[in-house]
């Protein structure tokens, strides 16, 4: 899976955990420009990206994430 | 010292005097005026524990310095499990020693044993549940490297005692907080003059207000056998309008101050009596401590319980409100609190719309479906504050259960049409200006109409306000 195929498929858990898409997807995308993404909605996705990608975090690693473009890392790095 | 007294009238005179002609130079002159001004507000208050609030200032500043220097993770556990350790057990020794004591010898009680004892009288010192909630939250950032530890005594010091937010918040984050001080401040009127503005929106809704719906509801509790069932129901509504006004007038009346030293402290209140959901509440109500304990408490718990699913979600809420009622009080009433609010959460959580936000933000009046579903809320949290006021639950129980009769359709005997006239024309400016950070946020309108608001605050303030009436009611927790 390259880096836009991951971006669009966190979209998508994203867009299913905050039930709506308006937002722009983009490497500096951060929890505050999605409307509902707050810290109930936060870990949903964040088990929604676990079980989607078979990966397990930390959370010291997801406290350190800045925006998306950190958390594609993060997945990725993980993937490997 | 109140905020709604002529001794801190004095007090914030001087203080702002003092910052901004003695202090001008430096930000490290300002620090020492804030923290030396600080411990003498907290001693005038309560003497007797300005060494507790400076021996939590030490301790915790040495061991955030001590976690970032620690080489391994083990060490830095070590360290943080010390401070967690230390600061929950002087809060939970000065507030909940007597409860557990209590509840043990109760306990005993009821597998036969006569134990005779007497509760030990520990008095609770001031703010303590606000500032070791602070430096908990200061520990756990530098552990989970979100901040780097303050190396300045002196700033981490007026961080911890600042006296426009020791008495009852808001529960302020260091990351937030220090980097306003690490610089000389310079005034600027707009922040100072908005400041004055939220105060006195602040003070009316307390003095007005809050002090008023006080002397309208006491009678009721004092004597609820008494009292027709729609008095009664009424009388739960004008607890938790005057908590509202109460918290929030204390709230504002805090900023306020805060902006006359050009230091912002975190928004708590966000209209929450306009709320559509228990969720939509507890991201408007209390918000210092709501979002304090979403990130320390409810954001672990979900990690840790991530694979059970929406029973991990209910579990991790369970706890976060039971430790949420809890920190209200040493009472069995404040955990039934907490527990209701987790009980409330079951229908979101097992619909999954825990995170749906009502966006109702450029509506100017709200749909049908909305407004009954603000009803709904408020009739649901007016219930649950009945657990506060009567700190009891069967008191709570017998008050519902009296509410349910043949009277409930009744006049109220008491009803204060005068006050709630003004109490609704307070939220009518509360809903018009909720985008705003606060109602009186009104530096946009001609000066002339502001003059005249100002004045007939001023005028409200000062003919209708109760000014020796009672301290801030969080100020007990």
């Amino acid at each position: 899976m390259n880096r836009d195929e991951l971006s669009e498929a966190v979209k998508a858990i994203i867009i299913d955990t905050v039930k709506h898409d308006d937002f722009v997807m983009s490497e500096e995308l951060t929890a505050t420009d999605v409307s509902g993404w707050d810290s109930l909605s936060h870990m949903s996705i964040i088990t929604g990206i676990e079980q989607k990608f078979s990966v397990k975090f930390k959370l010291k690693e997801l406290n350190k994430l800045k925006n998306m473009s950190s958390l594609l890392d993060l997945i990725l790095s993980k993937m490997q | 010292m109140l905020f709604n007294s002529i001794e801190f009238a004095v007090f914030a005179v001087v203080v702002f005097f003092l910052y901004w002609f003695l202090g001008r130079r430096s930000g490290r002159s300002q620090n020492i005026i804030l923290l030396g001004t600080s411990i003498f507000f907290y001693g005038y208050a309560d003497l007797r524990f300005l060494s507790l609030i400076l021996f939590n200032v030490i301790i915790n500043y040495l061991l955030g310095l001590s976690i970032r220097r620690c080489k391994s993770e083990s060490k830095q556990q070590l360290v943080l499990i010390t401070g967690l350790l230390i600061n929950i057990g002087i809060l939970c020794y000065f507030k909940y020693f007597n409860f557990f004591y209590d509840s043990i010898i109760d306990l005993l009680a009821v597998f036969g044993s006569d134990f005779a004892y007497s509760s030990l009288k520990i008095l609770l010192p001031l703010g303590i549940s606000f500032y070791t909630f602070q430096s908990i939250g200061y520990l756990l950032d530098i552990y989970n490297e979100e901040i780097e530890p303050c190396d300045d005594p002196l700033a981490f010091a007026t961080y911890l005692t600042y006296f426009p937010k020791i008495v009852a918040g808001p529960i302020e984050r260091a990351q937030r907080f220090l980097p306003q001080i690490s610089h000389a401040r310079q005034f600027d009127y707009q922040l100072a003059a908005d400041g004055c503005r939220q105060f006195l929106w602040g003070l009316f809704a307390k003095v007005v207000l809050a002090n008023g719906l006080e002397n309208a509801l006491n009678p009721i509790f004092d004597n609820v056998a008494d009292q027709r069932a729609s008095t009664l129901l009424v009388g739960a509504f004008l607890y938790l309008f005057y908590m509202y006004c109460d918290f929030s007038g204390y709230t504002n009346m805090a900023l306020g101050i805060s902006k006359l030293f050009g230091i912002r402290l975190s928004i708590n209140f966000a209209t929450p009596l306009f709320s559509t959901s228990i969720s939509d509440f507890w991201r408007r109500w209390h918000i210092s401590l709501s979002t304090w304990a979403m990130d320390y408490l409810y954001t672990p718990l979900t990690f840790i319980f991530r694979s059970y699913g929406k029973a991990g979600t209910m579990l991790a809420i369970s706890i976060t409100f039971f430790v949420i009622g809890i920190w209200h009080g040493a009472a069995w009433a404040y955990v039934a609190f907490g527990v209701l609010q987790a009980i409330y959460f079951i229908p979101l959580v097992t619909a999954g719309s825990v995170n749906q936000v009502n966006n109702y933000d450029d509506v100017l009046i709200p749909s049908p479906v909305h407004a009954l579903k603000m009803l709904f809320m408020l009739c649901i949290i007016a219930l649950a504050f009945l657990l506060l006021k009567t700190e009891s639950v069967s008191g709570t129980l017998d008050y519902i259960s009296a509410i349910v009769s043949a009277d409930l359709f009744s006049r109220p005997e008491k009803f204060p049409g005068m006050l709630m006239m003004i109490f609704a024309l307070f939220m009518l400016t509360e809903w018009l200006q909720r985008n705003r950070e606060h109602a009186l946020d009104i530096a946009r309108i001609a000066l002339p109409y502001r003059h005249i608001i100002y004045i007939v605050l001023l005028i409200m303030v000062f003919g209708l306000g109760e000014f020796d009436n009672s301290a801030f009611v969080y100020k007990q927790f």
